[in-house]
């Protein structure tokens, strides 16, 4: 890891009363890597949307009978990579990936959209389950202009 | 032959949500919207100008709202959001075309 590379991890209650930490984390980052990243702002919103809809989830779903469980949110993001990836982390129930259908679209259908929107939003969603963890990785793709000055900016 | 004409004029509410809409805020919003339909309110305008950040919580409680208002002959009407990527979240899921949502309170009022 070298100055252009940032690791931030949020540990969380597994209550919609704090998810909102995650997204505005992730805001604060982006903020301030504003000068770097353009349209960082437009990439916070979609980034905290796609995030908040995965923690969510995780509190209804891998979290329903637990009242005590926890979720890590990792953000980090390759400035010379140009990409920002978020690691969403559970000990909770397995998710089930066949169980998920497609929303309707334009039909008054009120829930289904969250897993949606995510992969709306990001540019790669993927899920596994290793050792009773259930790991969430989101990745996007930032546009930065110029990597070579990366390193002065930081500095 | 009396002929009695009686003018029912019928109450628009408008709700001027803030902040973020997410999963922990939306039921708060969907109880205060629950209760104005109990209360007989089925003409209802969602002011959503000062809304700032909308998850598929506050989608899903802006379409309850919508049936719930049209089971009994009212309606929902929306006042575009200036966050963009709110407004991207109804253009996602196609929201803006079952919506009626216009720029001002009034303009939705003025639609029932």
């Amino acid at each position: 890891m070298d100055h252009s590379d940032f690791n931030i991890r949020i540990d969380l209650p597994s209550t919609h009363r704090f998810l909102n930490v995650a997204g505005l984390g992730i805001d604060a980052i982006l903020q301030r890597l504003g000068d770097l990243i353009p349209g960082a702002e437009k990439v916070s919103r979609e980034v905290q949307v796609a995030a908040q809809e995965i923690c969510a989830n995780v509190v209804d779903h891998a979290y329903s009978d637990e009242e005590n469980g926890r979720l890590t949110i990792e953000i980090n993001i390759v400035l010379k990579e140009s990409r920002l990836d978020i690691h969403i982390k559970d000990t909770g129930k397995e998710f089930e990936p066949d169980l998920v259908r497609q929303p309707a679209l334009g039909e008054l259908q009120e829930r289904g959209f969250g897993l949606y929107f995510a992969k709306k939003l990001m540019d790669d969603v993927t899920y596994t389950r290793n050792n009773d963890e259930n790991h969430w990785h989101l990745m996007k793709k930032l546009t930065i202009e110029d990597t070579a000055d990366i390193e002065a900016a930081l500095s | 032959m009396n002929i009695a004409t009686k003018e029912v004029v019928k109450k628009v509410i408008t709700i001027c949500p803030e902040g973020r809409l997410d999963s922990f805020a939306a039921p708060q919003l969907r109880s205060k919207l629950v209760a104005l339909i109990e209360a007989g309110h089925d003409q209802i305008v969602l002011d959503l100008r000062n809304i700032e950040f909308m998850d598929s919580a506050g989608i899903a409680v802006l379409v309850n709202t919508l049936k719930r208002t049209r089971q009994t002959g009212g309606d929902t009407k929306l006042v575009t959001p200036h966050d963009e990527s709110t407004m991207r979240m109804f253009r996602l899921t196609q929201f803006d075309k079952i919506f009626t949502m216009v720029e001002t309170p009034e303009d939705a009022i003025n639609q029932f």
